[in-house]
């Protein structure tokens, strides 16, 4: 199988079949974190469609210091962050988060998953980032502190502050 | 709570997203066999990772439109485009600007399905 690295210097010399290649690999999970930070699909789908423009335009730049995904992970998180900030200058609606469901109207687990949700909803989007990136993507603190450009203890304080937040809505 | 497990409970919701490297993993793990309190810890960050992995999991993956969007903007991003032929047999070539290169790409199409052609070019 070609690699993420082989396949990003076909498409800086303008392979699409190769930028169709990543999207095959990357898609769902830049998608799952444009959905987790903007918190609405139809911005999510946006995010992806402009992430993957970045990379078609700026493959050629990658310094190779991260694996593919994370820089890729890296484009999203900025984009994402460029369509809120388009959206909040009113461009769009902003995003409401939902409200918590009402555990008699659901099974117990759907009940609980919606909770989960709505709490992640409600996190700031920089510790809900964190949690992404860490509880999703499984990556070190250390890698999410250089993706996000931040101090690692920075990265340690917004998972604490994000983890009681979560555990209070769900304990 | 001791100031040894103040320092280790920071590593343990990585530790229980399987993201914690040496040697903190290791220097965790040692502290965990004997703190019973941290173990428990431990087991409600388990149980919170996999729930927000659950929910993450639900959401979906990108629409087969994103990439026909994405698509058309790469082509539309080419300075010109030819497109020859029919479903059945068809080219297309068109010119990219890559840094201060001009290149051209092209594919071939057959029966619906399509082959690059100067991929080994750069």
């Amino acid at each position: 199988m070609t690699s993420d690295r082989e396949l990003l210097d076909h498409v800086a010399r303008g392979e699409e079949d190769a930028l169709h290649e990543l999207f095959r690999r990357y898609g769902g999970r830049v998608g799952r974190f444009a959905r987790t930070l903007t918190g609405r699909e139809d911005l999510a789908d946006d995010v992806v469609q402009e992430t993957f423009l970045a990379l078609w335009n700026g493959a050629g730049s990658f310094a190779g210091r991260a694996q593919v995904s994370t820089w890729l992970l890296g484009i999203a998180r900025n984009q994402a962050h460029a369509a809120l900030r388009k959206e909040a200058k009113g461009a769009r609606l902003g995003s409401v988060p939902s409200d918590l469901p009402d555990p008699r109207e659901e099974v117990e687990h759907e009940a609980r998953a919606a909770r989960v949700r709505a709490a992640l909803e409600r996190l700031p989007a920089e510790q809900r980032e964190v949690v992404f990136l860490a509880f999703y993507e499984g990556l070190p603190y250390r890698d999410i502190a250089e993706t996000l450009g931040v101090p690692e203890g920075t990265v340690k304080s917004r998972m604490h502050h994000a983890k009681r937040k979560l555990m209070e809505v769900l304990s | 709570m001791s100031s040894d497990c103040e320092l280790f409970r920071q590593w343990l919701p990585w530790y229980a997203a399987g993201a914690l490297v040496d040697p903190e993993r290791d220097q965790l793990a040692a502290h965990l066999a004997t703190c019973a309190a941290c173990r428990e810890a431990l087991a409600r960050d388990v149980v919170l990772v996999g729930e927000v992995r659950h929910v993450l999991d639900e959401f979906p993956s990108p629409r087969e439109e994103v990439w026909e969007a994405i698509r058309a903007r790469t082509q539309h991003s080419s300075l010109a485009r030819v497109d020859l032929g029919s479903f059945v047999l068809g080219i297309s070539l068109w010119l990219v600007l890559r840094g201060r290169q001009l290149l051209l790409r092209g594919d071939l199409r057959l029966l619906g399905r399509r082959y690059p052609l100067f991929a080994e070019e750069g």
